[in-house]
């Protein structure tokens, strides 16, 4: 089986099959870049992923691992809205998967599977964090995502006049 | 502790330069998101600090790739996930709901919103070089800050709120104006007008992006009076980096010419437009004199000039003569009338020219490419487009491109799209660009073969197997050839409707060209 290694940017090196990482974007191009460069065929590809840390690649690798052998989402799909159907790939498995994060994970998740290009995994974790903003008020968005207002003086209340504006025009 | 942090110190863990409290303290003093996210990159201990404030310092970079999927409302039932469909528009009111609510939560989170709608416009040149066609018009903000006729009871509302001046309710910096056209909303034109001034003066200076759109005719008392009302609320908007100036007046297919006792040169000379500092690109639609010249003549440093005709010529030699636009790297012309190109592209203004996109009517081509080997911008330009298109159907171009030699050794891509009947039978004209990296051809099927068999490039004949022609030594550069033209057909080739064919050659790193052919 063909192995690819791949590291995370605190220096954690992942080997994983090449059909594996293929299924990330990101990795595929590496890895034919990889190849069309190097003269030896049977030398083992090795990706330095200078952006995402060990703990959030290993959840990436863990979700391609569980999902490897489900149908490609194609990178336009929807296009008009730029969503893929995130409910045709998201499963019980995606749920329990998702469910002991804490929401910076979640979003770290997101970094990472934009620039990894693994279409599904984002539009879970987008779907997760968008469905604790959409529908809910400022203060359950603050609890939600563990924040306090850092408002000064009458920053908030002339935010919310802008945005009174923004919506009555 | 020891603090050798000199170059030859060995990279030690974190605690053991500095106890974690004096780590901590550092760290909470930072405030830019990349600083953040850099720091939390550098150890576990860094990340592990900074665990807590996630949520805040990574939703600059979450927010652009969020955007999108905000404005899904989903409900559970018996375990199953139900999305609801939305018609378009209700998409865009609930996520601009969302973006505005997330303004609310927080100051970073109202900053990471504010900077992604201002910077939703993109840049230009990237988007020139990157995109495999050319985005004539930048994306306009969902946030509806255009201000027409039929909201303007709701703006002589907000007006009379006394918003408060230190408040930008330009959340993205876009400001659109549009006036009026039809009879019965004419009346309300001046206080229109009136009321919009009224807004740039209390905000005006915290807009960046402005579309303006009028109807002037040609008559000199229009033309001046439009001259003063866009000069005086262009002297309010002092920080506009992108302007766009629209007439809606299309049906006069008069041109101007200009002489010395014009009453509106004088305009120019008595009353200037204001010189905008940041502005780079100006996008002119049907703009008359001196409307045209005067925004160019005061503001040289443009980066990036489209100038387009609707139906009828322009004045863009007028200005472009008679300015210093050095800095100039995009420029985009789309004129239907005479233009003398060779004068044109001789000006030495345009000597740093980088992208040009030149879209024509009832022009030969070739007659343009033969005015660039006499341009100013010979050795700077990279990336060119030439889009021949007609609405006149019946205008059919008759001799080909044979002869003809584009002489711009550093032009990269190269991109030719021909919509109206006309046979390419030859690309010989693309010989001397050597260091071509890409070219994309859209071209109606030849109806006749030249008959002319000692071609420099092989082309003709063989567009269905580029990967056998001698173009791949005599471009060495080049990485992609892509050729897209309508399917073969029994009488008269249709080059507007119907299917096309698209044929792409690649060439790998080890100089092996690969092809793929799809139907669209």
């Amino acid at each position: 089986m063909a192995l690819v290694r791949v590291i995370s940017s605190d220096g954690a090196a992942f080997l994983v099959s090449q059909r594996l990482a293929k299924r990330s974007g990101k990795l595929k191009t590496e890895i034919e870049t990889f190849r069309k460069s190097s003269d030896n065929s049977e030398a083992q590809p090795e990706i330095r992923i200078v952006t995402i840390r060990a703990e959030i690649l290993r959840l990436v690798l863990q979700w391609l691992q569980q999902h490897q052998n489900d149908p490609v989402l194609p990178a336009n799909q929807n296009e008009q809205d730029g969503r893929g159907d995130a409910e045709m790939g998201q499963s019980q498995w995606d749920r329990d998967f998702l469910a002991p994060m804490d929401l910076g994970i979640v979003m770290e998740l997101i970094l990472a599977a934009n620039h990894l290009e693994v279409k599904g995994l984002l539009d879970i974790t987008c779907k997760l964090v968008e469905s604790k903003i959409t529908g809910r008020t400022v203060d359950e968005i603050r609890t939600a995502f563990k924040l306090k207002s850092d408002f000064k003086g009458n920053e908030e209340e002339q935010t919310r006049l802008e945005n009174r504006w923004c919506v009555e025009n | 502790m020891d603090l050798d942090l000199g170059v030859t110190a060995t990279p030690r863990a974190a605690d053991t330069i500095l106890p974690v409290e004096v780590w901590g303290l550092i760290l909470d003093c930072l405030r830019s998101p990349s600083d953040l996210l850099n720091c939390s990159l550098t150890c576990r201990y860094f990340a592990e600090h900074l665990k807590l404030r996630k949520t805040t310092y990574l939703m600059p970079q979450v927010f652009p790739v969020l955007y999108k999927y905000l404005g899904e409302i989903e409900t559970q039932t018996e375990g199953e996930v139900e999305v609801l469909e939305h018609e378009l528009e209700e998409d865009v009111l609930i996520r601009l709901d969302s973006a505005l609510k997330m303004r609310l939560v927080s100051n970073s989170w109202k900053q990471s919103v504010d900077m992604f709608l201002q910077e939703k416009s993109g840049n230009d040149l990237d988007g020139f070089i990157n995109d495999d066609g050319y985005d004539q018009r930048s994306e306009i903000p969902e946030i509806p800050y255009s201000f027409s006729v039929f909201n303007m009871r709701k703006l002589e509302s907000l007006m009379l709120k006394d918003f408060p001046h230190d408040s930008n309710p330009f959340i993205s910096r876009y400001l659109s104006y549009m006036e009026p056209f039809n009879r019965v909303h004419q009346r309300l034109r001046p206080q229109l007008r009136k009321n919009f001034r009224t807004m740039l003066e209390s905000f005006g200076s915290q807009i960046w992006e402005c579309h303006l759109s009028f109807r002037c005719s040609y008559s000199i008392t229009a033309r001046r009076k439009i001259y003063e009302l866009v000069r005086n609320w262009l002297t309010l908007m002092p920080n506009l980096k992108i302007l766009a100036i629209r007439n809606e007046h299309i049906n006069t297919a008069a041109y101007i010419t200009t002489t010395c006792t014009d009453p509106c040169q004088v305009l120019l000379q008595r009353k200037p437009m204001p010189t905008l500092m940041h502005l780079r690109k100006l996008t002119m639609t049907n703009v008359q004199f001196p409307i045209s010249e005067g925004i160019v003549l005061q503001n040289p440093k443009l980066h990036n000039l489209s100038v387009i005709g609707d139906g009828y010529k322009i004045v863009p030699s007028h200005s472009i003569d008679s300015v210093m636009l050095h800095e100039i790297e995009i420029l985009t012309v789309n004129l239907f009338l005479d233009v003398d190109f060779k004068l044109e592209f001789q000006n030495p203004v345009l000597k740093n020219l980088k992208c040009l996109h030149l879209s024509l009517a009832r022009r030969e081509p070739k007659e343009v490419i033969a005015a660039f080997s006499s341009s100013s911008f010979t050795s700077s330009l990279e990336y060119l487009f030439i889009e021949v298109k007609d609405r006149n159907i019946f205008f059919v171009f008759k001799e080909g491109l044979e002869n003809f030699a584009l002489e711009l050794p550093n032009l990269k891509k190269f991109k030719f799209s021909v919509t109206v009947p006309m046979d390419v039978t030859t690309i010989d004209f693309l010989a001397k660009c050597t260091e071509l990296q890409e070219i994309r051809l859209e071209i109606p099927i030849p109806s006749r073969t030249s008959g002319i068999s000692n071609r420099v490039i092989q082309f003709e004949n063989c567009i269905g197997s580029m990967q056998n022609s001698n173009i791949w030594q005599l471009l060495p550069m080049l990485t992609m050839l892509k050729i897209q033209t309508n399917i073969q057909v029994s009488g008269p080739s249709n080059p507007i409707n119907g299917p096309k064919i698209c044929y792409t050659y690649t060439k790998g790193q080890r100089g092996n060209i690969t092809s793929n052919t799809t139907i669209q």
